[in-house]
């Protein structure tokens, strides 16, 4: 039997039975539903096996290999019939938009839902800090900058505070599902950004797909950036769809010429003359596709983009700096006839932290630690190459993944030379790379709590997935059975690779329900003026009186130093308490924690309980088999 | 016929942002329904009318980032200034619905009229 797809008609389904077959012809049955619909049932199974797997996921198994290590077979079954069927709407003769829509929507869920699908419990203990600054600004009605930097960036929180009081929705459940939101919003907007750099609609697909295969740096939790880096996507979209241009003369070439029609200019030096060369080169870019716009609304648009940049403002410190340096870079290759709006971006960052972020600047002065590639190096990757062999390999699954991807979009680039061709029509290859490279200015200026690879990663990774998709589909049309299977295979194992990687740190990042109900009766013990304690950051803690008590980890007193001197700093943090008791929570969680970041084995942490159980004025108050609370009172009479 | 339906949507937009109050006293789902289109799309899709986006996926994303700057920034200035309540924020996005809308209902009118 021959199956015959009618491309022709692609979304009708024809069945053709010749009634009376000829001798030496073969029965022909046409198909053509047959292929899309393996598509839509391997979406529909492969987001259903992956969700009941999730779902089923038994998280009283989970080690320092995470999330990963207890989804079981089911799990992967599903993603490798996600990605399949991705194929099967990509390579249509005409990439089909539903299939490709579900297979997406269906990735989303079983990648960045996968979390909340296991676990009633929001992940990640700085969600469950940010819910806390929430509830401190509805609570008080203003921003108090002396608490902490959040408050001197606010946005986010007062847009949070609005929407939880607007809909009356659980905070809790919004913060669960807000990894799947967020990314769906970022997908929205990247499948913006991909159609202006590439007129082929394949390639855009396969972009936006590799984005979500590979994102696995878990910044789309309820958060600031999560939200400042959309607004950064749909700017960089609408730049390039009405503020596109393109340079009006090579840049050597008016360097080389430079003022040299000018006598004057000549005779002032070869300064003069390089910078009037510059200034000609910057005044000769051609604006494409935006002369039918009447100026008040290339005027308006403008201002809506400083309106989202605005926000971006207000509402985080670090994505500012990276759309100016992205917007910066794409105006000096003369890929945007709007060349000032990163000087207004820019500007507005400025303003910001002169006049409102004052109380943070003052205590992180600018310029500290720039261009301290050591401190950077160690902050950002070597302090994190530690750890228990679980934790370690997670590690290296991170760095794999990062380097898989970025290693296609060096090929990508290397491939986009001939980016006229290549692209198909509109496309500029050129901005792409403008786009890519401003963020990377932002890596040697500060480590950002060892954070800004991370970071600076999130932000590149849109132009990387579009120039990793150019080296995957390097020609327009449907490519040959072989690379379809490579392609297929490629998303497959970018997609484990971040699934594994982003819920590396599962083990103590999704918490146990007794673990909230420590914290719970950790406050309702609390009196105004003690000092909260906790074994590690990793404590899910501060989502209520965020201003009213001071907290302090073991995590921070405690590192690389013995059980003693620990002890000598927490009876020290106790006693300047203005009510001299302090209240010490010690979860399963932290001592996971700390144990596979390497920062302080299990052992150490039992001797320290240990000891704090011999000691005068220390009591347990509180404990399940998950989380201990100690009392610590009077320890500077000792 | 397509000009009707546009019309119709000019009502629509303004006329969904004031549901908003009714859909509080109704309860949920309306009230986060409502809620999530105030603080995520309305504003935006009224303002994203007046702005030379091309394609619709363009207009809705470009709608979705503007609603969601602008509830950004007026419950940000409203919290310094010490004044935030939700439903001043939100009487301040159904203000800017109604206001970006109200040009084109107008012009409709008028013309109508003539």
């Amino acid at each position: 039997m021959t199956t015959d797809v009618v491309t022709e008609n692609p979304g009708n389904a024809e069945i053709e039975l010749p009634l009376a077959p000829q001798p030496g012809r073969r029965i022909r049955i046409r198909l053509a539903w047959t292929v899309p619909a393996a598509g839509l049932l391997a979406a529909l199974a492969g987001a259903g096996l992956s969700g009941w797997a999730a779902v089923n996921a038994p998280l009283d198994e989970l080690g320092d290999l995470g999330l990963a290590a207890v989804l079981g077979p089911a799990y992967w079954a599903g993603l490798v019939l996600l990605n399949v069927a991705f194929g099967i709407g990509l390579f249509a003769a005409r990439p089909r938009t539903w299939l490709l829509t579900l297979a997406t929507g269906g990735l989303v869920l079983a990648v960045y839902g996968a979390a909340a699908l296991a676990s009633p419990i929001p992940r990640g203990q700085v969600a469950w800090r940010h819910l806390g600054i929430v509830d401190n600004l509805i609570t008080t009605g203003h921003p108090d900058r002396a608490i902490d930097a959040y408050f001197s960036w606010p946005g986010f929180f007062a847009l949070a505070a609005s929407f939880f009081q607007g809909t009356g929705l659980p905070p809790i459940e919004v913060i669960r599902w807000a990894p799947v939101w967020n990314t769906v919003l970022w997908l929205l907007a990247l499948g913006v950004l991909m159609r202006q750099l590439t007129g082929r609609a394949r390639l855009a697909w396969l972009a936006v797909w590799l984005f979500a295969a590979a994102d696995w740096i878990d910044q789309d939790y309820f958060s600031p950036q999560a939200i400042a880096f959309l607004l950064l996507v749909v700017v960089y979209a609408v730049v390039l769809h009405r503020f596109r241009a393109e340079p009006g003369l090579g840049l050597r070439a008016a360097l080389r010429a430079g003022g040299g029609a000018d006598a004057d200019a000549a005779a002032a030096g070869r300064a003069a003359t390089l910078w009037d060369g510059a200034r000609r080169w910057w005044a000769a870019r051609k604006p494409v596709g935006d002369d039918l716009v009447p100026s008040w609304q290339r005027a308006a648009l403008l201002l809506a983009l400083a309106t989202l940049a605005a926000a971006m403002v207000v509402s985080h410190q670090l994505t500012p700096f990276a759309l100016a340096a992205g917007l910066a870079v794409l105006a000096i290759a003369g890929c945007t006839s709007a060349p000032r709006l990163p000087l207004v971006v820019g500007l507005l960052t400025v303003a910001w932290l002169v006049y409102v972020a004052v109380p943070y600047l003052v205590g992180h002065p600018p310029g500290v630690g720039a261009g301290d590639v050591r401190t950077l190096a160690t902050t950002n990757v070597l302090d994190r190459l530690r750890g228990t062999p679980g934790h370690l390999t997670i590690q290296g699954t991170r760095l794999v993944v990062t380097a898989a991807i970025v290693g296609l979009a060096v090929w990508g680039v290397l491939r986009a030379r001939r980016a006229g061709k290549l692209l198909g029509g509109h496309a500029s290859g050129r901005a792409a790379v403008a786009l890519a490279a401003g963020p990377v200015l932002l890596a040697p200026l500060q480590s950002y709590g060892g954070e800004m690879l991370l970071r600076v990663t999130l932000y590149c990774l849109p132009l990387v997935a579009f120039f990793a998709a150019i080296s995957l589909l390097p020609r327009p049309g449907v490519p040959g059975w072989a690379r379809r299977v490579a392609i297929v295979a490629v998303c497959t194992l970018l997609a484990a690779g971040a699934v594994t990687s982003r819920y590396g740190n599962a083990a103590f990042d999704m918490f146990r329900p007794d673990e909230i109900r420590a914290a719970d009766v950790l406050y309702e013990y609390a009196n105004p003026g003690d000092v909260l304690l906790a074994g590690a950051r990793a404590t899910p803690w501060r989502y209520r009186d965020y201003g009213e008590y001071r907290t302090v980890t073991l995590e921070d007193l405690c590192i690389g130093v013995d059980t003693q001197t620990c002890f000598q700093r927490v009876r020290s943090t106790v006693y300047r308490a203005s009510t001299g008791r302090g209240l010490l929570l010690v979860t399963r969680s932290n001592g996971v924690s700390l144990d596979a970041t390497g920062q302080l084995p299990a052992e150490q942490l039992a001797e320290f309980e240990g000891m704090l159980l011999t000691r005068p004025g220390v009591r347990i108050l509180w404990q399940t088999a998950d989380a201990r609370i100690y009392e610590l009172t009077h320890l500077a009479r000792e | 016929m397509k000009k009707r339906i546009g019309a119709y949507i000019w009502l629509l937009i303004p006329a969904a942002a004031v549901l908003l109050p009714a859909a509080v006293a109704v309860g949920q789902p309306w009230r986060a329904l409502a809620a999530i289109a105030l603080f995520c799309l309305l504003p935006g899709l009224a303002l994203a009318h007046w702005l030379p986006v091309g394609d619709r996926l363009t207009h809705l994303v470009l709608a979705v980032a503007l609603s969601l700057s602008l509830a950004t920034l007026i419950s940000t200035v409203l919290f310094f200034a010490g004044q935030w309540t939700w439903q001043r924020c939100a009487e301040a996005l159904i203000a800017i619905t109604i206001l970006a809308c109200l040009p084109r209902v107008a012009g409709r009118r008028i013309r109508r009229s003539a």
